[in-house]
């Protein structure tokens, strides 16, 4: 089973590389589970024609106790399992504690046990701010850390936090550093300063995805571009980066 | 090893100080936790649970309510709680889950001040303090919360502040909510360190003196004697001719402290200060006695319920 944890800066696009790249493992043939880990709750919208799955805590708060994957998931584009934790409303509550909350769900539903995916994508918040949201990366969860950024000085900052929230956890057995992924947002000399950045802290990039207006227009329709546009450069980067992914794996 | 304990157990924390000074005070007391820290308050930490009535209420959080942070809920539930029963007051009493959560005090009381007249405390109490914290912080709630400005008591009086269950056992002596509101013109017996907080603070004139500790004064207390006690309890000897230096775990004030006093943590500060410092008597806690088997002197045994639950 290939478990991936995608991180990244805010507004870098980590919701639009998760659920193409769920989009492109399921293209392939693949079982895939895609978990929202943001209190938003939009990581999976474009996977479900724009119709958002109710998220897990909204759920628990009115009281319900599910019993069943069915209760808490939605099936988008090809058949991927869609889950979203959510969370408190901005400024209240523990938001960290919300994704323990329903990664303790789902291990009492069987989830992986039960529903046998190939693949499990973690969509998590911007950056790994107490032990709620490193809980993904935690033993059991995913194995892989995916960090998107551009070639934007905030974005590679945000980058290399991330790369070492990841590395300090190496002794507990959680995840590791599988590479970065350059959204690009076609800034100046954006390639150079992220292959730098990859040199400098020891990290591949796995795939550069071009900026793309087919990306923007396939979202306003609620779908990913591997759904909407499959044969555009950008759709084409994310099944060989699935490819990819399926063949290390192996 | 520091921070590791092999013969006590933890003191009374903050809440429990703060619930402590609230208790006989005829208010509505929340607090804010799953249902652990009440049952600590009131089992381990108040010796008039089981004489005494007093409306200590849980507030019963669960994980959707930390998750969420629902103040709607809670404030809901006191209002409805305060409804059915006759309460002079509303407390909300902190604990770690508020604390780790960033629960907003203030908020919650300005919600609840809309829905009713009651007047309304908050205590933000995190247990990771020591008891005497918590109750300088529930006096000075009372003091602010229901002090009535150009309403002062007209008469010279004494109110006696920190003389609670924690320090003394059942020689407390409960402040009533008429004298916090006219402490203006009061002369504060602050009565162990929680007293001398809340004095200090308030800007209040106080003499610190404790009345249980009266009755230690025999001829037992001879030669250089060490206290491990409240620090007004040491105070109060010394005052009185003892030749004494203080070691307490609880606070040590700079206006209390004396050459040779110390505020210790640890198991082997008590148990250092006791060897190294050639005294004849100790007057402690019984269960301190553990710590120095050494020790030749004589041993003169002055619960405190904060260290021992015993009184």
């Amino acid at each position: 089973m290939l478990k991936i944890a995608i991180y990244g800066k805010g507004g870098i696009g980590k919701s639009t590389m998760t659920s193409n790249l769920s989009a492109a493992f399921a293209k392939l043939g693949k079982k895939v589970i895609q978990i929202g880990c943001d209190p938003k709750a939009d990581s999976t919208i474009n996977l479900l024609g724009g119709e958002p799955v109710k998220p897990v805590i909204e759920i628990l708060k009115d009281g319900v106790d599910p019993t069943s994957i069915e209760e808490i998931s939605a099936k988008g584009y090809g058949d991927i399992l869609c889950i979203e934790t959510g969370g408190p409303t901005p400024g209240l509550g523990c938001a960290g504690r919300g994704i323990i909350a329903t990664f303790n769900l789902l291990d009492e539903l069987g989830l992986f046990e039960n529903y046998k995916p190939d693949v499990v994508m973690y969509d998590v918040l911007g950056d790994v701010v107490c032990g709620g949201f490193a809980a993904p990366i935690r033993e059991g969860y995913a194995e892989k850390v995916l960090i998107v950024t551009s070639g934007e000085k905030m974005a590679l900052y945000a980058a290399g936090n991330i790369c070492q929230a990841v590395r300090n956890f190496e002794d507990r057995g959680y995840a590791h550093v599988e590479g970065i992924i350059l959204n690009k947002r076609n800034v100046i000399g954006e390639e150079e300063k992220v292959e730098a950045f990859a040199e400098e802290h020891g990290v591949k990039i796995v795939s550069k995805i071009p900026r793309s207006d087919d990306i923007t227009m396939c979202e306003d329709r609620g779908m990913t571009v591997v759904e909407g546009s499959p044969e555009s450069e950008a759709a084409q980067e994310f099944i060989k980066l699935a490819q990819r992914l399926i063949d290390g794996d192996k | 090893m520091r921070g590791l304990r092999k013969v006590l157990t933890p003191f009374a924390p903050d809440q429990s100080g703060a619930v402590s000074v609230l208790y006989s005070l005829g208010g509505l007391i929340v607090v804010i936790d799953a249902g652990g820290c009440t049952g600590n308050i009131c089992g381990f930490d108040e010796p008039r649970w089981q004489g005494a009535k007093s409306a200590i209420f849980s507030a019963g959080l669960r994980d959707m309510d930390a998750i969420l942070g629902r103040d709607e809920l809670l404030v809901k539930k006191t209002i409805d709680a305060a409804s059915r029963i006759d309460c002079k007051f509303i407390a909300l009493v902190g604990t770690p889950v508020p604390a780790t959560i960033a629960t907003d005090y203030k908020a919650l009381k300005r919600m609840m001040e809309k829905k009713t007249d009651l007047p309304i405390l908050t205590i933000p109490a995190n247990g990771m303090r020591l008891y005497d914290e918590g109750e300088a912080m529930a006096y000075r709630q009372l003091a602010e919360v229901l002090g009535e400005e150009g309403n002062e008591n007209k008469e010279e009086s004494e109110t006696v502040i920190g003389q609670t269950p924690l320090t003394y056992g059942m020689d407390y002596k409960d402040v009533s909510l008429e004298q916090m509101k006219l402490l203006g013109n009061s002369k504060i017996i602050a009565a162990s360190a929680s007293g001398v907080s809340f004095a200090e603070s308030m800007g209040l004139r106080y003499e610190a003196k404790a009345e249980p500790a009266m009755k230690y004064l025999t001829e037992d207390l001879k030669g250089k004697v060490l206290v491990c006690h409240d620090e007004v309890f040491g105070k109060t000897l010394r005052d009185n001719g003892v030749d004494l230096d203080i070691a307490t775990f609880f606070t040590l004030h700079d206006s209390i402290a004396r050459e040779g006093d110390r505020k210790i943590s640890e198991e082997d500060d008590f148990t250092k200060m006791v060897l190294e410092g050639g005294y004849d008597t100790v007057v402690a806690d019984e269960i301190l006695r553990e710590l120095i088997p050494d020790f030749k002197g004589k041993f003169i045994d002055a619960p405190c319920f904060a260290i021992s639950g015993r009184h």
